[in-house]
């Protein structure tokens, strides 16, 4: 046993765990500030993980509720997710990282982990990783009106 | 008649027998055999050494991740390890998959590690390796970029494909 073992064994960490598009995530409930009910006439600029993602064609399945960051910056960061699944505790020895030839593109999309609690795939998500990324991919602050218009029509069709 | 040191006829001739059936044997180690294995990928079929793939794996759930390019359709749990999965469809010439309904071949080549998606295994074989052939000019330019060779089996040329250049080609 070295010490990135130790440490790996001993970590623990708070998952909310949550779905958009279709596909289940889990942020570090460390990360999140806030939990709130998705207000459609709240005017903040929101951030539709389902557009951010690129899996914005799949129909929105449950509630969405609004996950609001810790940036650290002051600078607000809300996103907005399709479903609040549950809060669960994993085990770092439960992470795994992704395949090589996966690794570079899902990091690019704030996604850093994978775990399968009953067999069934969730990525794990940084907020800050998926702001960065989508920085350097897009060459600056990403169209925030633009995403909150496409999730909210998302919704519309749903309901 | 006196005796004498000179070698006789029968003496060298036995030697060049030895020396001839030796150099035989080594030829026939140093032909060396390879095991291959016959798959379908796209309704067309293709071989990989048999070294490089490591197992088939059943049909099962592809789980789809958010920003991957087209012949990466995603990640399946293997025994409670994470894998890749690759679409070589495309870069065959073939058209994409539809229903990811078919096998999974584990392809590993030294560090490199990734499921293939394929439509059927045909069959497991061992060749010797002077029956691969190098591929032809004529094939088309997508699938060649990943050739190895050609075989013959039963009856038809099929591509060797080499899981080094598909790495080569895939990897960032």
């Amino acid at each position: 046993m070295n010490a990135a073992s130790d440490a790996v064994d001993g970590a623990r960490l708070v998952l909310m765990r949550f779905s958009a598009g279709g596909v289940v995530f889990c942020a570090d409930a460390d990360q999140i500030e806030s939990v709130a009910v998705f207000d459609r006439t709240v005017s903040d600029e929101l951030v539709w993980l389902r557009d951010e993602l690129g899996c914005a064609g799949a129909p929105v399945n449950g509630s969405p509720v609004v996950f609001t960051i810790k940036t650290g910056t002051g600078l607000p960061y809300r996103v907005v997710v399709d479903w609040m699944l549950d809060v669960c505790e994993v085990a770092g020895k439960e992470i795994r990282s992704f395949p090589p030839l996966v690794e570079p593109f899902a990091m690019e999309q704030g996604l850093w982990g994978v775990i399968f609690p009953g067999g069934r795939i969730a990525f794990l998500i940084d907020f800050l990783l998926l702001e960065r990324g989508k920085r350097s991919l897009g060459g600056g602050e990403p169209s925030r009106s633009r995403l909150f218009a496409a999730g909210r029509e998302a919704v519309s069709a749903g309901s | 008649m006196e005796p004498t040191d000179a070698t006789l006829k029968s003496e060298q001739l036995l030697e060049d027998i030895k020396r001839h059936n030796s150099s035989k044997e080594i030829v026939d180690v140093e032909e060396g055999r390879t095991k291959v294995v016959i798959v379908t990928v796209g309704g067309n079929r293709y071989a990989f050494y048999g070294e490089e793939i490591r197992e088939i794996l059943p049909a099962c759930e592809i789980s789809w991740v958010p920003g991957l390019p087209d012949y990466l359709p995603g990640l399946i749990v293997v025994r409670g390890d994470i894998e890749s999965v690759v679409d070589i469809r495309q870069f065959l010439g073939a058209g994409q998959e539809t229903g990811r309904t078919g096998l999974i071949a584990l392809a590993v080549r030294g560090d490199f590690r990734t499921g293939i998606i394929i439509d059927s295994i045909e069959d497991v074989m061992d060749l010797p390796l002077s029956a691969i052939k190098p591929p032809l000019s004529t094939l088309n330019g997508a699938a060649r970029e990943l050739l190895n060779g050609e075989i013959d089996w039963d009856g038809a040329v099929i591509p060797l494909l080499d899981i080094e250049k598909l790495a080569a080609k895939i990897t960032l």
